[in-house]
């Protein structure tokens, strides 16, 4: 059921469609795990939620480009903000919209995106993200001791974000194939 | 955009009630959620306690003959505190004037505030200005205080904790009679009172309770009395009006490390009018 040359499954062969519906399927599975699922875990000594969606949004940015990865980001950040309780609406969004329209810079390349290169991204863009909102609250007055940011937040995210990050790059390829970059005016007749 | 007009829009405006809407069509959705990760939660948690299991049996075996040579001993103690008690009309279900209903966590924030989304709401007869406790440890009453509710929709509701930054309580030690100031929570979920008279004698480990005041017409939400922490550290400053005091507390519970709680609803007229309902 595998195409070795690409690693994709045959049910998402690349070429058969710009794999938008796995694009939603897989963004709404990463928001639906990190506001349902992952909150009831209690891991270990180390506290905080592990951050699949903005792995998700890198990932989809690198396979499919900076239009459908800001897209991307932007609907998951304002789900995510929408179905949990906090007081803030849109400071996901915008982060994740500059990760995913970055990220995807590097779909439309020549060089195929390479698993740790991958990774790394998403590391990083799961560790942005506390201290993207460690300076909206700074702005908004009631920003967090830097220990504290660092150490209770930014650490545990460090911690978790190679363990989701590779299983995600992982299904990101095997349903998405190879890296291609996705215009609107292409995305007509979808996987 | 959207930040700045959820940040600057009062709690009714237009973006704050489309996500109570979303939140209370979600809620469903939360609350199974709940029920089919709980068996693997269990799963989990008896599988990381077996590792402890054996130490945890041979330390409660000598513990158990400890206590069975005290059991005498506090006999007579426990008969008259029950006396005590009923002297003094302490109750073990709650604040007077409010009825508790058991509720779940089913939802944490994605940002750095110290809120969460319970599995209760308008139709269990939760209000906004219920009051929220951690579950009670052996002997300690019915808890100390964890939250607030601060938004409801008919099935769900939002708890506002102790420890978020937009909160303040009138506070006071236990056993005095003055109100120290307004406890107010640190960015990182320490609480603090500054301005405090260098008069007032602190000490570490001092209890910190509601001290419940306010006017008739505005009165604190929080009822006197209630159990909020202990004082873990005092600093003197030396300001324009002479020396003051900051006192910095601990909560008896960091409530984002819980997924049950007790919300007190109001029932009696006082309580009502406390709550604003």
């Amino acid at each position: 059921m595998t195409d070795h040359a690409t690693g994709a499954l045959d049910w998402a062969r690349p070429g058969q469609g710009n794999g938008l519906r796995w694009v939603i399927a897989m963004t709404a599975c990463a928001v639906l795990l990190q506001v349902a699922i992952l909150p009831r875990f209690d891991i270990g000594p180390i506290e905080g939620i592990p951050n699949v969606v903005v792995c998700v949004v890198v990932a989809v940015a690198l396979l499919r480009g900076v239009v459908v990865g800001a897209v991307v980001g932007f609907a998951a950040g304002m789900l995510v903000e929408l179905l949990t309780p906090g007081e803030t609406l849109g400071v996901l969004a915008l982060v994740y919209v500059a990760i995913g329209a970055w990220c995807g810079r590097f779909a439309g390349g020549n060089a195929a995106v390479g698993r740790w290169f991958a990774v790394s991204l998403m590391v990083g863009a799961t560790v942005l993200v506390p201290l993207w909102m460690g300076l909206v609250y700074l702005l908004r007055g009631d920003g967090p001791p830097l220990g504290y940011l660092l150490g209770d937040i930014v650490v545990p995210q460090l911690i978790f974000a190679p363990l989701v990050a590779i299983p995600v790059w992982w299904a990101a390829q095997r349903l998405l194939g190879p890296p291609r970059e996705v215009e609107p005016w292409m995305a007509r007749g979808v996987a | 955009m959207f930040f700045t007009s959820f940040f600057r829009e009062s709690e009714g405006g237009f973006l704050h009630r489309f996500k109570g809407t979303v939140d209370a069509v979600f809620a469903p959705v939360q609350e199974a959620s709940v029920a089919a990760v709980q068996p693997l939660k269990d799963g989990w948690n008896w599988f990381a306690e077996l590792r402890t299991a054996r130490d945890e049996r041979n330390r409660l075996l000598v513990e158990n003959e400890r206590l069975k040579a005290q059991i005498g001993g506090t006999a007579v103690a426990t008969k008259q505190n029950d006396e005590f008690r009923q002297i003094l009309r302490i109750a073990d279900d709650g604040p007077a004037g409010y009825k508790p209903v058991n509720a779940r966590v089913v939802a944490r924030p994605a940002d750095l505030s110290k809120r969460v989304q319970l599995d209760k709401g308008r139709s269990d007869g939760v209000v906004v200005n219920s009051l929220v406790f951690a579950p009670p440890a052996t002997g300690e009453g019915f808890g100390a205080l964890a939250g607030i509710v601060t938004s409801v929709t008919s099935r769900s509701s939002i708890v506002t904790f102790i420890t978020d930054a937009s909160t303040s309580i009138g506070a006071r030690l236990l056993g005095a009679a003055q109100p120290l100031g307004l406890l107010r929570a640190t960015p990182s979920g320490q609480l603090l009172l500054d301005k405090v008279p260098a008069s007032v004698k602190i000490e570490n480990n001092d209890a910190v309770v509601t001290a419940g005041t306010g006017t008739f017409t505005l009165p604190s939400p929080y009822p006197p009395g209630i159990r909020i922490g202990t004082v873990s550290s005092v600093g003197t400053a030396r300001g324009e009006p002479g020396e003051t005091q900051t006192v910095q507390v601990t909560p008896f519970v960091d409530p984002m490390q819980l997924s049950t709680f007790a919300v007190f609803v109001p029932v009696s007229p006082d309580a009502k009018r406390r709550a604003g309902a």
